[in-house]
């Protein structure tokens, strides 16, 4: 017998899909390996996750809640990455973005009837101008978005630091790094009973929206995908790469920084230290595993928001590091990404005369 | 070979293919694109094995699981895409190639070298690092490296194709001395000349079955091959059309400088002028500032000195965008650095010049008006794709040119500027853009045609300009023989 691999002739949807649940799969018994040698039945621990994620009301309106930030900026990404730009940088715009809401909500001095609108357009906007920077960088002078992006993630958690602890620590905080609470005004209305704050909510389904159809139909994604797919190409077929490369970042920075705002005018209803516990870097995960489409990264973020729910359960009720859960999602990135090349080639087995393939 | 047969996902590429190969002679395998020439000679190489058949060596059936078997059996093969490491020596990048080169010792690998170059007439400075030499330079390396490993038969995959006249007869002369010490040698072509002057032997394949074997070359004439080739008789006889003298001036380029990737000036105070109705050819050596001077007149590469004006207008240092607008349709010579994006589909990359006028209605893209064009271009130019919404990195490199060549002419563009445009295509389809091209002068369209095949450029062009080391050498009028030519490209200023 032999076995080989070939290109398939289409790539179809279903192939698509059907590869990365299996790649889900086949992860699932690697990392029951760990959760053996911390003692514990990885059948149960599975189910603990499962049902903490999404088996319970609670469960699952706390998993929408993570899935707010993290789909904003997940979507968002898809377009970057898209356009081969490799924003790294869905962190730091986040955090730029709450800083941006505080300030309007503690210090602004707009009218209360505005200020929401107020914070929502300042996050987006010093969310795009953070992502604008290595964008302008990269196009202009060819500097390497991937470290620009990082290291702008340090500069704005630094800053984070800096004012929670320093201009804006709040008088009535007894010196905790954080801020005085948002007035009620200026605070995201929560559907009954939950913490699902529904301004944000609808904002990520529209963007979601909007950018599945602009990335599927229009031109402006018809150039970005051209521009992804070969930037020399574009360029030849009269597309601005440059012009295309600030605006996937304006998008993608813009939408990160709702994502901070999101989360201090909801979740906490303040500026604290380390706002974001690192929903920037985890949407990097979605926007891949959804095959850079935003419908397909918003029902990954959701899926990857339900894992981190379910593992913060089982750490409770299991005792386990919360370390695990990173690993977790690692392992499971790892097996998607690893099968990203089933996706486009089959697997041949040649047994006597007769071709066999998945 | 005996009964060769290998399918694909969508179509048998060889069916049932009997191949054979004399010790001691030069086999021309002819064929259109997709014939399956390069197929079996994969098979032969073991970069592919064959569903069903036999592979006979010097008597003996063996099986060829890869490259190094291949190797090992004395089968090597030169590709049409050099595999060097720019960066590295010649020496350093035969010593890649040799198993083993650790314990060998670069020394003993250098005096069999020079031996081989002596031999078989293969001069090459093997000090030199390979991005500073030519392609025919580069394809020395390529065939001393595979004489080094002791091969007796080499498989030479469109060799010509990047040399000039003059390097051309200097390696056909190479394979001849191989073939007197015993070699043999099998030679893919699209030029039937070189299989009816070099070879001793030619084999035609049409759609994966074997339409000649071992036709004697002086049996055979030009006509002959090209009917089995195509299997029927090409339409069109490319000649030089009429051209009226008088025609305005479309392209105009006034004391050009440009630098090369390397910041290097690689045209020199070119100047020149297209006119309407003229197809305008410019021959030379590859390497000589072509490339710079298309991609400058097409907006793609920054002009230093100098000023390029369309229909007039000067658009020196202007987006690609506006050049577009003014009708200028361009067949890079790079078709995969420039000519498509890969990942998106066929009809996708189709519409890439026009999607922003004809294919888009305010901000949407047209879907049903892209693919009725597609598909109407993928018949008229006999694009072999598995469908018009296939990701194009699925295409062969002739059928990509084929895209790329319909494109190009579907925006009825005013001036058409064309680097190697027929490179890698067969003898139909060859024939069918060089009818296209002559239609286009017809209507009084402009062609500024740059190519490094010489009778492709005598063919058609009513002027032709000679350009060597960044300079227009000398200009021809019609008539223009091909050693005239020919010696004007590597002998310098007249």
């Amino acid at each position: 017998m032999e076995i080989g691999l070939e290109r398939r002739p289409t790539v179809s949807r279903r192939i698509n899909i059907s590869v990365r649940i299996l790649a889900i799969l086949l992860s699932l018994p690697f990392i029951g390996l760990l959760f053996a040698a911390y003692g514990v039945n990885p059948v149960d621990a599975y189910l603990r996750i499962f049902a903490g994620g999404f088996g319970s009301l609670y469960g699952f309106s706390e998993t929408i809640v993570k899935t707010l930030p993290i789909g904003l900026c997940a979507v968002g990404l898809t377009f970057a990455y898209k356009a081969r730009v490799s924003n790294i940088g869905a962190e730091g715009q986040l955090i730029m973005g709450s800083m941006a809401a505080t300030w309007v909500a503690l210090y602004s001095g707009l009218p209360q009837s505005v200020i929401i609108i107020a914070m929502l357009l300042a996050g987006f906007t010093v969310g795009a101008a953070w992502a604008l920077l290595p964008a302008a960088l990269k196009s202009g002078l060819n500097i390497n978005e991937v470290i620009v992006t990082l290291m702008m993630n340090y500069i704005s958690l630094k800053l984070l630091d800096y004012v929670v602890t320093g201009p804006w620590r709040g008088l009535t905080q007894w010196g905790f790094p954080q801020t005085d609470p948002f007035p009620s005004y200026a605070r995201f209305p929560t559907i009954g009973g939950t913490r699902i704050h529904y301004y944000t909510l609808a904002l990520l389904s529209a963007s979601t929206l909007i950018l599945y159809v602009l990335m599927k139909k229009t031109k402006i994604g018809y150039e970005i995908r051209v521009v992804g797919s070969n930037p020399e190409a574009a360029k030849y077929a009269g597309i601005s790469v440059s012009r295309n490369m600030l605006l996937v970042m304006l998008v993608s920075g813009g939408l990160a920084g709702i994502a901070g705002v999101g989360e201090v005018a909801c979740i906490h209803g303040r500026l604290i230290r380390g706002i974001s516990p690192g929903y920037g870097y985890t949407a990097i995960i979605p926007a891949w595993l959804g095959g850079l489409d935003p419908l397909g990264a918003l029902v990954a973020s959701f899926f990857i928001s339900g894992l981190m729910v379910g593992g913060d359960a089982i750490q409770v009720s299991l005792r386990l590091p919360s370390s695990l859960v990173y690993v977790f999602n690692g392992v499971i990135l790892l097996f998607i990404i690893s099968s990203e090349v089933l996706a486009r080639y089959r697997i041949v087995f040649k047994i006597g005369g007769r071709r066999i393939w998945i | 070979m005996r009964g060769i047969v290998k399918r694909f996902p969508t179509v048998v590429a060889l069916d049932n293919v009997d191949f054979r190969v004399r010790q001691g002679e030069i086999h021309a395998l002819l064929g259109e694109n997709g014939a399956g020439k390069t197929t079996l000679m994969r098979i032969l190489y073991g970069m592919y094995k064959p569903d069903t058949g036999e592979i006979i060596v010097e008597g003996r059936r063996v099986s060829i699981g890869s490259p190094r078997d291949a190797l090992k059996m004395g089968i090597g093969m030169v590709h049409q895409h050099f595999m060097l490491v720019d960066k590295l020596t010649v020496l350093e990048n035969i010593a890649l190639f040799v198993e083993d080169s650790l314990r060998t010792g670069f020394d003993r690998i250098r005096s069999g070298v020079e031996e081989i170059s002596k031999t078989y007439g293969l001069k090459i400075d093997l000090d030199a690092k390979i991005w500073q030499l030519s392609a025919g330079e580069q394809q020395k390396v390529e065939i001393v490296k595979t004489l080094y490993r002791n091969v007796k038969l080499l498989i030479l995959d469109e060799p010509t194709s990047v040399l000039t006249p003059a390097e051309s007869e200097e390696l056909f002369k190479s394979l001849r001395r191989m073939v007197e010490t015993g070699k043999s040698i099998i030679l893919i072509t699209h030029r039937l000349n070189e299989a009816l002057t070099a070879s001793d032997s030619i084999t035609v394949l049409r759609k994966g079955r074997v339409v000649a074997a071992e036709v004697k070359p002086r049996e055979a004439s030009r006509l002959d091959l090209v009917n089995m080739i195509v299997g029927r008789p090409l339409e069109f006889r490319p000649r030089v059309g009429n051209f009226k003298k008088g025609g305005k001036p479309v392209l105009e380029a006034e004391n050009l400088r440009v630098l090369d990737d390397r910041g290097l000036i690689a045209v020199k105070d070119v100047s020149f002028v297209l006119k309407e109705g003229e197809i305008l050819g410019v021959a030379g050596v590859a390497g000589n500032g072509q490339r710079e001077l298309v991609e400058a007149l097409t907006g793609l590469r920054r002009v230093e000195k100098g000023i390029v004006k369309i229909m007039g207008v000067d658009v020196t240092n202007t987006p690609p965008k506006n050049i577009i607008r003014l009708g200028v349709a361009h067949i890079p010579e790079d078709r995969f650095r420039y000519g498509v994006a890969p990942d998106l589909s066929v009809a996708e990359n189709m519409v890439m010049k026009l999607y922003g006028e004809k294919f888009s209605r305010k901000l949407f893209m047209d879907i049903e008006a892209i693919q009725r064009e597609t598909e109407k271009l993928v018949q008229e130019f006999e694009i072999v794709a598995p469908g018009v919404n296939a990701p194009v990195s699925l295409l062969s490199g002739g059928n990509v040119q084929k895209l790329i060549v319909a494109r190009e002419l579907s925006i009825n563009p005013k001036i058409l500027v064309a680097s190697n445009p027929t490179s890698g295509l067969d003898v139909a389809s060859t024939n069918y853009v060089h009818w296209v091209f002559h239609r286009l002068r017809e209507a009084g369209g402009s062609v500024l045609l740059v190519s490094e095949d010489l009778d492709e450029v005598l063919a058609l062009s009513n002027r032709i300009l000679v350009m060597k080391e960044g300079r227009i050498v000398r200009e021809f009028g019609e008539g223009a023989s091909i050693s005239e030519v020919g010696l004007a490209m590597t002998a310098g200023a007249a």
